[in-house]
């Protein structure tokens, strides 16, 4: 079982006294996120985001399935999302840590819970046929705040994704391959994004903590939040007690960020739109 | 398929001719070594942690636990990623200094970054694996490996078995096994006797009725693949006298090198692994054989040339 150093004691005071000046580590403002890069792959739904030196690589793949007895409407959307040990090596493949518990749950909550996929658009034939998309995560490399760079690589893959135009006559179905009719997008209704600060003891709060921040922080706050100003999911899992007035400063501020992601992931994805090939007949 | 000339392919390369490698070193902060090796886009990329704390139940007193495991793009590993695993698990041990780490784990995750295909369910579903394996470990007092074996190794004329599995395309199996290498060389602190590098070759049944019956097609993309009548890859094994060249004189290396004749340059080399599918008869075995070498070698300086830039802006820092 490989645990991870404590990082020593020189570090940590380096970092809060820097922080208590207003500066971090690696340059950034207390409220500034690390840079973000989508790599799109060359398959549609192939997306890799990086955020600094954090590393996710999310797919998305369909395949054509009978829904539930009790919504005869509704597609699945499932989401893989094991920590393996490329991430770290304090990830072990087989049984899930706490952290890895914790990040899957948030993700579930932000992207399927918030229903920011259409499901009742993945019908085909009610009750007989709908999509399962299955969206896989890999976490490449945990440089601290996987979770936001996870979430921004599955919306980002999502909206990247194109399923097979299907065309129903009666009972029959067709399924048209690419060359025969374009793909067509997924209804999305919103992109709900991650957002995670850490707390220091009489600190401000940071956004987007790197791995030795996580590491030395009192407690983290992660809300997700969409373009709408609207507020999904607020995850606060223990670590230091907050001021009602705290979260709303922190809400304030994650109004904007989140914008500027969209705006990101929208920018990214125009731009491999572009390059890209897509027969329109 | 109708454009398929002897020596045309559809994106224009010659039959010897690679598409274009994706090389990167190192790009992964919290693995101690990473690498991603592409031909094109069947990419994968390999991370390779260790030494590090072992558990207990797989310690193993003289040597180090080697640790191979492997994600494909989407879903969860089955079968197609066995499959890979246990052919890694037939390189590493041979080419790693395990002895040097008792011990402790070495770890090497591979992630495939191309989904795998069905390709082998087409056209023939005969196939010959593992036809041929070759371990090295004999040859590391003596004499290399040499091919054609002697007759009664030879694995020749194996009885066909058909198999309904759908696995990784012969591209992705090398990918994969270069990336593995480029993590284990980017990690630095795990002793290697050799490099092992792989590469795919197909065979295409010229339909046209050309005095070429079958074309040999390096690195074969998927649809290549799918229509090939048989697929090969190889692993061949650099080491020994590089390793010598290289404590001479590093910086002259390449030049020593050049200097080196043709059969001189065929001792550096062993075969490691090979699998392949399909029909295939000996002489076009031969003819893959002597591709796979001259692209393997080509790889391999490509290899060099980027950990050389690695290395560079690393002790710049």
């Amino acid at each position: 079982m490989v645990r991870e150093i404590d990082p020593p004691t020189i570090q940590k005071d380096f970092l809060l006294a820097a922080l208590a000046e207003g500066k971090r580590l690696d340059g950034r403002i207390p409220l500034e996120q690390r840079k973000v890069e989508y790599i799109f792959g060359e398959e549609l739904g192939t997306v890799e985001c990086r955020l600094g030196k954090t590393a996710v690589l999310a797919q998305v793949s369909a395949s054509i399935v009978k829904p539930r007895d009790d919504r005869p409407y509704e597609g699945f959307l499932l989401i893989n999302s094991e920590i393996g040990p490329m991430a770290s090596s304090v990830y072990e493949s087989g049984r899930s840590s706490d952290s890895e518990i914790l990040i899957t749950r948030l993700l579930e909550k932000s992207i399927r819970r918030t229903e920011a996929i259409d499901r009742e658009a993945l019908c085909i034939l009610a009750g007989e046929k709908v999509w399962q998309l299955r969206l896989t995560l890999h976490f490449l490399s945990d440089s601290g705040n996987l979770l936001d760079c996870a979430s921004m690589a599955s919306m980002a893959a999502l909206r990247h994704f194109r399923k097979p135009e299907v065309e129903v006559i009666g009972d029959e179905v067709i399924i048209h391959s690419p060359e025969e009719r374009a793909p067509v997008p997924l209804a999305i209704h919103h992109t709900p994004l991650c957002l995670t600060f850490a707390y220091f003891e009489n600190l401000p709060p940071i956004l987007d903590p790197t791995h030795l921040e996580t590491t030395l922080c009192s407690g983290t706050l992660t809300v997700t939040m969409n373009a709408q100003r609207e507020i999904c999911v607020l995850s606060k899992a223990g670590g230091t007690p907050l001021a009602a007035e705290e979260i709303m400063g922190v809400v304030t501020v994650g109004v904007e960020r989140v914008r500027e992601m969209v705006k990101g992931i929208e920018e990214a994805l125009d731009t491999d739109k572009e390059g890209r090939v897509v027969e329109v007949r | 398929m109708s454009n398929a000339g002897p020596s045309r392919r559809y994106d224009g390369r010659r039959s010897d001719e690679m598409r274009p490698l994706v090389i990167s070193i190192g790009e992964l902060d919290r693995a101690d070594g990473s690498g991603r090796f592409g031909f094109g886009s069947t990419a994968a990329l390999a991370s390779c942690s260790g030494p590090l704390e072992v558990r207990l139940n797989k310690e193993l007193p003289t040597k180090a636990t080697l640790e191979i495991s492997h994600r494909p793009l989407e879903g969860v590993g089955a079968t197609p990623s066995r499959a890979l695993i246990t052919t890694l698990e037939s390189i590493y041990p041979s080419v790693l200094k395990l002895s040097s780490h008792p011990r402790s784990l070495i770890q090497i995750i591979v992630q495939s970054l191309s989904s795998s295909s069905t390709s082998s369910t087409s056209s023939f579903n005969t196939y010959n694996t593992p036809s041929v394996y070759i371990d090295t470990d004999a040859s590391e007092e003596g004499e290399p490996n040499t091919w054609p074996k002697p007759k009664n190794q030879s694995s020749f004329p194996l009885e066909e078995v058909s198999s309904p599995i759908a696995s990784y395309t012969f591209a992705s199996r090398s990918a994969s096994i270069n990336a593995s290498t480029l993590a284990i060389l980017s990690n630095g602190s795990i002793p290697m006797t050799s490099l092992p590098i792989s590469i795919s070759v197909a065979c295409i049944d010229s339909t046209q009725g050309q005095q070429v019956k079958g074309d040999l097609i390096v690195d074969p993309t998927v649809e290549e693949e799918s229509r090939a009548k048989s697929r090969f890859a190889f692993a061949w094994a650099f080491g020994k006298n590089i390793s010598m060249i290289k404590k001479d004189d590093k910086d002259s290396d390449v030049d020593v090198k050049m200097e080196l004749d043709q059969n001189d340059r065929e001792d550096e080399m062993e075969l490691i692994w090979v699998e392949s599918e399909g029909k295939f008869n000996k002489e076009t075995f031969s003819d893959a054989l002597e591709l796979s070498k001259i692209a393997c070698r080509t790889i391999l300086s490509e290899i060099r040339e980027k950990l050389g830039q690695e290395l560079e802006s690393k002790t710049l820092q």
